[in-house]
């Protein structure tokens, strides 16, 4: 503002109310036409919400909107549109089987007497794709196509219902890194068309990659706006959490100890003999972070799954604690001390509508710790879960919460709590701050680094590549089903795995093999 | 611990306001077409509750007509909590029935302490084979447990129908029946320890066993690693198999059970006072109306109890009824049945929509 640009809009003293909570608390937000703006803050800061006030969702309790100067309400989402406001939902709401024009189209179809006019929808969205630079077909299904060119399909929905103000709802949540620099030039094309952007977003290199200007929300009020030049991402961090945040976690030389997970040439087939995986081998020692990086949808889903009992392999060997271990259920895996935080949080490593007690239990719940013959026992459990979210610092109004309204955050501390209170002497984390704000991510981080101290073996599959640069002391990157190359975390750089990642490199195959059955310590030698 | 109160509300106004509702609507449905006949349907009403509740006889009656509907319920209820829809109640109750009837008239000599428990084993695990077999198509190639559960019911009916005219036959009168079981196996009617209800009333231990095997399951789904596995089945596959959990044994052994559940609904005809024999044609669509009725009691064991007991209530008072208003046929009844469900369904997804609205409105 102080650069004489004009205010699209302003949100003055913005008050919202929930039973039991007040998630926006006097809250004063202004964005400049045509910058990209982020509004940052931990799950449950209240951005969302205050997003969604904005664009008629939810109706403000106190506090007033201006809109280009104009005080205005804003009941419905409809009357939001008509103003220029359009939002894209961090969950796509598009209709899979319908093509592209007729998503975008839908309830503004072009048509006469009834009929639909196709064609001219498909001219106008493929003028419309050209004009901020997106490749896409519109007359392709919805349902063939990946998740960013899904999200492209819904900046395009808001951009054809004319909207000058795009508010984006954690946009990079779903997107690989790859998908994410593209979106960025998107962002970028849409901001020389003169659109404005607001982006919600937890994740700070992002503000410093794209935004302009950035925002931060704590617990329901704004902490602060600046410009980004004027800050750095530890600033920001700790503004966010309201106390001193680690963002990186010291990485510890721990002595290795005893190989615990070996995989030996392992390979998966699916029925119709499409390969997912060829000649896997490697080797995960007590005492260290083994960490395996590349691009999602390179087998590092398929893998984990084997490893863990949840799909067969078709070739090799997995020796878990020196006895074999290949394509054993998941349960005799726990039960040999091996934990599994999987990738995909709601979906697998919990179960929404178990309470957070029963959820503590999923895996273990035969374990005679836990249960009889036929019975669970329901004290010991409650005693342990209480002392369990106690420990990890799950934020829940009680065990008997369903885990499904916890934030993704405490969803994800629940899953560290149970796979850790077991003390496995293997644990694989798969992603394991996937959509997790800084507050958890560091948790995450710092518990792990523990576990390793204390000499066991975790082997981490991520897509951040920070993540496991700081975390972990050998890392190998999967491309396509193999693993192409073997690095001693100290030896290797970001730009270099990248290359790896993408395909443009490999290493012999000999080579990976030994290196990456080999302890770490031979290999600096 | 907001958040838990409105969890709790919430849970309250769908399960126990929704179908109050939705039987409060059916009533005012069947009086209006009541009052078109030309009869009053406040006295009509009246009358109805009269002759089911207003005496120890008539709630023992309502509660004997109450007691099949029960079980057939608990075979869809307790099929749902593993995500599996089982359609096959009627298939799996003539099949259970037919096993019950068998062990009762092959081994009349046996005595009451041996005989009256293997009737119930045998009808239990005769439900329980009809219903494993959906189950295990369902495992083994993906067959769709609501077809395959369809298609077993007309195939349990043709079968039993051939046994009991070919093969079981007492060929005393007209209606094809089994031979009458062993003495040993016929329930006691309640009045033997309950002396307020009339000698003989037709209530009897089956519905004693219905009340147990409901606390049963509530107990079971809560309290037991089954339990645990069965609902984490139901409630994500995934995450279940994540868990290590076998869901292909039990998605097999829920569609037993709920088979088995089945497969007891004749017990009370067979057993009770009353035959004694098997007599196919006697207990048509109980299996069916059992889909009703759970869906009715939200598919809670102890929701299906009392929703079994009105469809007990519309059945006997519907029957007794007749004799004071001539000019009402008892299709009224069926029709009010069928109004119950509809509306129920309705309702459920109007409640549903109003407080995610308000939650909406109100909360994150």
């Amino acid at each position: 503002m102080n650069e004489g640009s004009r205010p699209i809009v302003e949100m003055e003293g913005i008050v919202k109310n929930f039973p039991g909570v007040r998630a926006n608390d006097q809250v004063n937000f202004s964005v400049e036409e045509g910058e990209i703006h982020a509004l940052v803050g931990e799950n449950g800061a209240g951005k969302t919400t205050l997003m969604k006030i904005l664009y008629g969702i939810y109706a403000r309790d106190e506090g007033e909107i201006f809109f280009k100067g104009d005080r205005v309400e804003i009941e419905s989402p409809r009357q939001a549109k008509k103003l220029g406001i359009g939002m894209v939902h961090q969950h796509f709401m598009l209709v899979p089987p319908l093509s592209v024009a007729e998503n975008i189209t839908l309830g503004e179809e072009f048509s006469s007497y009834g009929f639909l006019r196709r064609e001219e929808a498909v001219e106008e969205i493929a003028r419309l794709a050209e004009s901020v630079g997106f490749r896409i077909d519109p007359k392709e299904k919805v349902e063939n196509l990946s998740v960013g060119s899904r999200q492209r399909v819904e900046i395009l929905k808001v951009l054809f219902r004319e909207a000058e103000l795009l508010i984006l709802d954690e946009p990079t949540a779903v997107l690989t890194p790859q998908e994410v620099e593209g979106l960025y030039q998107i962002m970028e094309k849409l901001k020389e068309e003169g659109k404005t952007i607001v982006f919600i977003t937890h994740k700070l290199e992002e503000v410093t990659a794209i935004a302009d200007r950035v925002t931060v929300m704590r617990s329901g009020e704004d902490v602060g706006t600046a410009r980004v030049e004027e800050v750095d991402k530890e600033g920001l961090a700790n503004l966010m959490v309201g106390r001193e945040v680690l963002l990186r976690v010291e990485r510890e030389e721990v002595e290795r100890g005893e190989e615990l997970l070996r995989a030996q040439g392992l390979g998966m087939k699916d029925e119709e003999g499409k390969l997912y995986l060829e000649d896997v081998s490697f080797a995960l020692h007590g005492g260290e972070i083994f960490a395996i990086a590349g691009v999602q949808g390179n087998g590092q889903t398929e893998l984990i799954e084997g490893l863990t009992g949840i799909r067969d392999f078709s070739e090799g060997e997995v020796v878990l604690g020196g006895e074999r271990a290949t394509n054993v259920d998941g349960r005799e895996l726990r039960e040999r001390g091996m934990g599994h935080i999987p990738e995909d949080r709601l979906g697998r490593g919990l179960v929404p509508e178990f309470t957070v007690r029963e959820n503590l239990v999923l895996g273990y719940h035969t374990f005679p710790r836990y249960a009889s013959r036929v019975f669970l026992k329901g004290e010991t459990i409650d005693q342990y879960a209480r002392a369990a979210i106690g420990e990890f610092d799950v934020r829940t109004p009680s065990i008997s919460t369903q885990a499904e309204s916890l934030s993704g955050g405490n969803q994800q501390k629940l899953i560290l709590a149970r796979e850790l209170a077991q003390t496995p002497d293997v644990l694989i984390a798969s992603q394991p701050t996937r959509g997790v704000d800084v507050g958890a991510i560091e948790f995450v981080h710092r518990r792990l680094m523990e576990e390793k101290a204390s000499g066991k073996g975790i082997l981490l599959v991520s897509t951040e590549l920070d993540e496991i640069l700081s975390l972990s002391d050998r890392i190998a990157v999967i491309y396509e089903g193999r693993l192409t190359g073997v690095f001693p975390a100290a030896e290797v750089s970001k730009e270099e795995l990248g290359l790896y990642m993408a395909g443009s490199k490999k290493e012999d195959e000999e080579i990976v093999r030994e290196r990456a059955l080999s302890p770490s310590e031979e290999l600096i030698n | 611990m907001d958040k838990n109160r409105e969890e709790l509300l919430f849970g309250f106004l769908v399960n126990g306001l929704a179908p109050l509702i939705a039987i409060l609507v059916s009533f005012g449905v069947g009086g209006i077409i009541i009052s078109f006949l030309g009869a009053d349907p406040v006295a009509f009403f009246v009358k109805m509750v009269d002759l089911t509740f207003g005496s120890w006889r008539g709630v023992s009656q309502t509660l004997y007509r109450a007691t099949p509907y029960f079980f057939t319920a608990m075979a869809l209820s307790f099929a749902f909590k593993a995500g599996l829809f089982n359609i096959g109640a009627e298939g799996q109750m003539f099949i259970g029935g037919l096993a019950l009837a068998w062990v009762g008239f092959t081994f009349p000599g046996l005595p009451a302490p041996i005989l009256f428990p293997l009737c119930l084993l045998a009808g239990f695990l005769g439900g329980a084979f009809w219903g494993a077999i959906p189950g295990y198509l369902k495992v083994k190639r993906g067959a769709h447990e609501v077809i395959t559960t369809i298609m077993m019911n007309f195939i349990a009916i043709a079968l039993v129908q051939y046994l009991v005219q070919n093969h079981f036959t007492n060929p005393d009168w007209g209606i094809p029946h089994t031979p009458v079981v062993g003495k040993g196996a016929w329930a006691p009617s309640l009045s033997t320890f309950l002396p307020f209800f009339p000698s003989g009333a037709r209530v009897n231990v089956i519905f004693l066993l219905a009340v147990f095997m409901a606390i049963l399951t509530v107990v079971l789904l809560s309290r037991t690693k089954l339990g645990y596995e069965i609902r984490a089945t139901g409630l994500s596959p995934d995450a279940a198999e994540y868990a290590g959990i076998d869901i292909a044994n039990r998605t097999v052994m829920t569609m037993a059970i709920s088979g088995g559940f089945a497969g007891l609904a004749t017990a009370n005809f067979i057993l009770g006072p009353g035959s004694h024999y098997f007599l196919k044609s006697e207990y048509g669509n109980i299996g069916f109306s059992g889909i009703a009725v759970g869906l009715l009691g939200r598919n809670n064991p102890l929701g299906v109890i009392l929703a079994a007991a009105l469809f007990g209530f519309l059945e006997h008072g519907g029957l007794g009824v007749q004799l004071f208003f001539p000019d009402v046929p008892r299709q009224i009844v069926e029709i009010m049945q069928a109004v119950v469900l509809i509306i129920l369904v309705v309702v459920l997804e109007l409640v549903r929509r109003y407080v995610s609205r308000l939650r909406k409105r109100g909360s994150t």
